[in-house]
């Protein structure tokens, strides 16, 4: 199991990105704040990939405070995931490719 | 869409023209520049300034846009860099100062309101830090019973301080003394601590903690550690005084709140008579105590570090507590001593 140890961001507000925070959330599991411009459209969809990314770190404590601009799949994907290594000091992370 | 031709560019203070360019820019929006601004990003457009932002310390402040340029995204783009400047220093929480209609543009900017008062909204990144902090403050309440509060910020303890927190003490069953946290004081904030807390320690009755983000800080108060009286210091005191009585003194259980009383410090006087008018409405208890005089003028932290200015170390001793006094004559104390010596500051 991954730990939050502290307090990270990744991301921007631009327009397209999300900025991602994530906190350690002690004894209350994990939760998830979603703002999205395109919430009523897509947040079943946003939710769906930052849990699939916070369960492949095996992330189960933790909060998670997504503010998102249309960013598509794949950033949101990045932009969790390097929230992720950043809160859980992760520096062996092997980037996927292709 | 204009965005293309927007540039943004980093606006240098210190040079008075550019000084004078942001002044004269943010005047409309009824905003001023302070000393406390150390950095404020401009977004031009054809070489007019039509927006900008700034920080100082973990406060984002002076978000101004021209009216003709809204609607093309340039509040995100400032944000955004400033937000990444911030976390790149290592900033966990992230705090907002800003104008009430502001709210819900800044709501879909990751921010999240602390509190908001008639002329100002407080805002921070951090969704849970607020909530979190009056957590902290509730763990300690005890139920029944009179509970007072104090702020100070004690720079040094002297026997001033000790008189109040007496006074205090006396009339309550248990007293919470709020320790400012800010670090923009000639004494840092732990020794500030150590000090009370030292000369404190037969009062058995007394309780201290830490002020945080939330108790006088650069955030609620920050006209509070300017030099001088600044035209936005009422509503920063109220806004600072609305956050105790509707968040940390429920969250205490203070039913009275104790301050010294003000008759040189402008800042201050303001601070009291703001408390003084908005206490009442929640049911809590405003008390002014009178100073203590000795030598026929009121003991304060000022005049001792005025007495330290003018290397007159030994008569400091009649105005301070003997642990204080220690303290002052230990070599810990050395580097403070010089600092107050080369220093203006009011704090």
């Amino acid at each position: 199991m991954c730990q939050i140890t502290k307090k990270s961001y990744a991301g921007s507000l631009e327009s397209s990105d999300v900025l991602v925070q994530i906190s350690p959330n002690p004894g209350k599991g994990l939760e998830i704040d979603l703002k999205s411009t395109v919430k009523r459209q897509f947040g079943n969809a946003i939710l769906a990939t930052v849990n699939d990314v916070l369960r492949e770190f095996d992330i189960t404590e933790a909060f998670v405070s997504i503010d998102d601009k249309g960013a598509l799949d794949c950033t949101i994907r990045a932009r969790v995931s390097a929230a992720v290594c950043r809160a859980a000091a992760l520096t062996d992370y092997h980037w996927k490719v292709g | 869409m204009l965005y293309g031709e927007i540039e943004l560019r980093d606006i240098p203070l210190n040079i008075p023209k550019y000084y004078q360019q942001v002044e004269t820019f943010l005047k409309p929006f009824g905003l001023t520049v302070d000393r406390l601004l150390e950095r404020y990003l401009g977004a031009y457009y054809n070489d007019e300034l039509v927006g900008g932002a700034g920080y100082g310390g973990d406060v984002i402040k002076c978000v101004a846009i021209d009216p003709r340029m809204r609607g093309e995204g340039i509040v995100n783009t400032l944000i955004s860099r400033l937000l990444s400047e911030l976390i790149a220093k290592g900033l966990a929480n992230i705090f907002l100062f800003t104008k009430p209609a502001n709210r819900v543009m800044f709501e879909d900017l990751a921010f999240h309101t602390i509190i908001c008062t008639d002329d100002v909204l407080l805002m921070e990144t951090d969704a849970k830090s607020y909530p979190r902090y009056l957590d902290s403050l509730s763990a300690l309440r005890t139920d029944g019973g009179s509970c007072g509060a104090i702020v100070m910020n004690a720079n040094p303890f002297t026997l001033g301080h000790r008189y109040l927190i007496e006074q205090a003490s006396d009339a309550c069953d248990r007293l919470f003394v709020l320790v400012v946290e800010e670090d923009r004081s000639l004494f840092p904030a732990a020794i500030r601590k150590k000090l009370i807390q030292a000369g404190t320690a037969d009062l058995k009755n007394v309780s201290l903690i830490d002020g945080g983000s939330y108790v006088i800080s650069g955030a609620t108060f920050p006209t509070y550690f300017l030099k001088t009286a600044h035209v936005a210091t009422r509503a920063h005191a109220r806004l600072d005084a609305m956050l105790f009585c509707t968040g940390i003194a429920p969250a205490l259980g203070v039913t009275d709140r104790f301050v010294g009383e003000e008759p040189l410090d402008v800042t201050t006087a303001t601070y009291n008579s703001v408390m003084a008018e908005t206490l009442p409405a929640y049911n809590i208890q405003f008390h002014c105590i009178n100073r203590l005089e000795k030598q026929g003028a009121p003991v304060s932290a000022s005049r001792v570090r005025a007495l330290i200015k003018q290397d007159k170390l030994v008569d400091t001793a009649a105005l301070l507590p003997p642990t204080t006094y220690q303290f002052l004559c230990s070599d810990e104390a050395k580097p403070i001593i010089a600092k107050i010596k080369n220093s203006d500051s009011r704090h």
